[in-house]
């Protein structure tokens, strides 16, 4: 009895030991460079701002009241702002990109194998340039005195000679623009596995093609609808990049905000605690999300 | 005497207390016909499912769509159900031309080869799905849900969701939902081709008490001839795009109409004629006496109309000339209730091979190897054309 206790336990003891031996490496590599990294990081969003810039003890809440606008010269709306921005934008490009997106994909879904390919690949293709090459050919678009900018003056949309860049409005459309293929990719994997018989179904039990939809197409495609979304919300929520060059100083989005402070501005407990705070609407847009996938039914299939 | 409560709600065609077999049950309305004129079915690129199809279904009958995969049995259900168009030619249910009617106005329902439930929804609502299509009310709803869950005896499992149920729970659900809408017509695509053996045969049987018992018209596709003939009234054997055949399953199976049809309801004795003179026949395994007087190129004997004996003894009715021939045993399968025998005859330098199910009575069976005498009644020799087109 006792000697097989202790065969076993030796056992058990080589198996751990093995297991730990072959996990060791990774865990250690993600400790160093991501659980470190982003501890000093959430650290410094509790320090103080030295005078040149260099965050120092003692730990305050000081980057939170800046972040919330409390300078020394008083309060500002200037960073609320631009948090909203980001919200909004994220939100806004999200529901635009959702609504091009899913006849993009069932189209494509529905056409020839050999069309099919072609066309996903004109999906992606043009996300292989560049982030920042494509930016700047939006500029070339919207940039005052171009064809697009004249007719939206002529329209009463813009003020004359103004243009359609820098704006609001040409960032949600660079955020349009650059995360459209992240939603038509996976709305498409799920249309292609569409149970057609579900649809066939519903038209037979008396459901108007409206009702059908939502009964037998849109929960079917939810899964895709999902991960679509958590791919396009939460970097859009961040993005640095379209915002700094088609928004031109008045329309930052968070991440803009977050790269002055550790950049021009000087001031990296503010940027810390901005992009902690970018980290926590992460994680609240993922639980979001993923709360929504289960009231809507999506089973444990679901994405995430 | 009976269980039911003074309270019990006013009777649906579902809400009887198990009613003896066979008793026909008053229908929710009354069944419908089918009527198909010139009905041609052509895909864009020139392929032509059905050619010019026609065909007329009784009210409250159990018709089956018999024939292989690609006939057209499946597009012709689906242009009963509105799901396809036709290309041509009219469909009317109940007198009622409904050739152009969309699937969500016609009091038809289908029962799905794969099921089709909605798998976000529960089985109750999966039930109740075409209800509250039809704007009824929650409560009435809620009752004939219940009622109907009784009348498939799936009444315990009416809160779980779809992913947690059988192959066979699921077949019941997809016909319990599509007759809960008490629909003219009940159409089933191959509801029982994903089901095991034994469950498969239970829900024949169920089914065809359910039909019997509603007294609604029932159009049933399948490839599997068995099936077809146990379930229906009347069967259509389709190839091609083309009706070969209507009929009970007694003639369909016993008077082919051609060479297709009997090949597809099982039938293997067949031998090419040569030659015909008068009532006799000439072909590979002899020349056989026939009483039938249609012209044909093939003679059909189905292997339970042999006759076989021992070489020496007298024949199984002395007093009529009956077709004899000697064969040997080269096969024999036990089947418990009839035994199949697989036997060889040699005519000259023709060389065939005969088919003979001799039921299981106990006496003795012949072994492989052995001598038989084989005879065949006249009227047990049939001829076919073998153009698949003679309906």
């Amino acid at each position: 009895m006792n000697q097989v206790d202790v065969v076993w336990r030796r056992r058990r003891r080589r198996e751990t030991r093995h297991l730990l031996m072959s996990v060791l490496p990774g865990a250690l590599w993600i400790f160093i460079f991501l659980v470190l990294p982003s501890a000093y990081l959430m650290s410094v969003a509790f320090m103080t701002n030295g005078g040149f810039g260099q965050p120092q003890l003692p730990l305050t809440l000081d980057a939170f009241r800046n972040l919330a606008g409390f300078g020394f010269l008083g309060w500002s709306p200037g960073n609320l702002y631009t948090l909203w921005r980001s919200v909004f934008q994220s939100v806004i490009s999200l529901g635009l990109v959702v609504l091009v997106a899913y006849p993009v994909a069932w189209y494509i879904s529905m056409c020839r194998p050999r069309l099919r390919a072609i066309m996903l690949l004109a999906v992606v293709v043009p996300s292989w340039t560049n982030q920042v090459i494509r930016a700047f050919g939006w500029m070339n678009l919207l940039s005052p005195g171009t064809t697009l900018s004249d007719l939206a003056a002529r329209l009463g949309l813009i003020a004359p000679n103004m243009g359609l860049f820098p704006s609001d409005f040409a960032v949600t459309l660079g955020l349009v623009y650059n995360f459209l293929p992240f939603m038509v990719l996976p709305l498409y994997a799920a249309f292609e596995k569409l149970d057609h018989a579900q649809i066939e179904a519903a038209r037979d039990l008396y459901a108007s093609p409206l009702r059908t939809f939502f009964v037998a197409v849109l929960p079917q495609t939810l899964p895709g609808l999902l991960a679509g979304s958590v791919l396009v919300a939460i970097p859009a929520f961040g993005m640095y990049v379209i915002p700094e060059l088609l928004g031109g100083g008045r329309s930052q989005m968070l991440g803009n905000l977050v790269a002055s402070q550790f950049g021009d501005a000087a001031n990296w407990p503010l940027g810390a605690a901005g992009a902690l705070l970018m980290l926590l609407a992460t994680f609240v847009g993922l639980l979001v999300l993923r709360r929504m996938g289960r009231r809507l039914g999506g089973g444990s299939e679901m994405v995430i | 005497m009976a269980e039911r409560s003074p309270t019990a709600a006013p009777g649906g065609p579902f809400s009887s207390v198990e009613s003896t077999t066979g008793s026909e049950a008053s229908a929710a309305r009354e069944a419908s016909s089918i009527s198909l004129k010139g009905i041609r079915k052509e895909y864009p690129g020139g392929v032509v499912a059905l050619e010019s199809v026609d065909l007329n279904i009784r009210a409250g009958e159990f018709f089956t769509l018999l024939g292989p995969s690609g006939c057209g049995k499946t597009t012709l259900l689906r242009m009963l159900a509105g799901l396809d168009e036709p290309s041509a030619g009219t469909l009317s249910i109940g007198g009622v031309d409904v050739t152009d009617t969309p699937p969500h106005k016609r009091s038809v329902n289908t029962v799905f080869q794969s099921y089709a439930l909605f798998p976000h929804l529960s089985v109750r609502d999966n039930i109740a799905f075409g209800l509250k299509m039809r704007g009824m009310a929650r409560a009435e709803r809620e009752q004939k849900v219940v009622e109907i869950a009784e009348f498939i005896k799936l009444g315990s499992l009416i809160d779980r969701r779809v992913d947690q149920l059988s192959g066979g729970q699921r077949q019941r659900i997809a016909l319990a939902r599509a007759l809960i809408c008490e629909p003219d017509v009940l159409l089933l695509d191959e509801p029982l081709s994903a089901l095991d053996a034994g469950l498969r045969s239970q829900l024949q049987v169920e089914l065809l008490r359910t039909q019997k018992r509603l007294g609604m018209t029932f159009v049933f596709v399948t490839h599997d001839q068995e099936e077809a003939m146990v379930m229906s009234d009347r069967i259509a054997v389709l190839n091609d795009g083309i009706i070969q055949q209507i009929g009970s399953p007694q003639e369909v199976y016993e008077r082919p109409a051609n060479l297709f049809v009997a090949r597809f309801m099982g039938h293997d004795n067949l031998f090419p004629i040569s030659a015909r003179e008068g009532m006799t026949v000439k072909t590979p395994i002899g020349t056989l006496e026939t009483e039938d007087k249609n012209e044909g190129r093939v003679a059909l004997i189905r292997p339970e109309t042999l006759e076989l004996t021992a070489p020496g003894a007298p024949s199984v009715e002395p007093g009529k000339q009956l077709n004899m021939l000697m064969c040997r045993v080269v096969e024999r399968f036990y089947r418990g209730s009839n035994v199949e025998y697989r036997l060889s005859h040699q005519h000259g330098e023709q060389h065939s091979e005969l088919i003979a199910e001799i039921s299981n009575t106990g006496d003795r069976l012949f072994r492989v190897g052995d001598e038989v005498k084989v005879e065949i009644y006249p009227e047990d020799v049939i001829m076919l054309s073998d153009d698949e087109e003679g309906a």
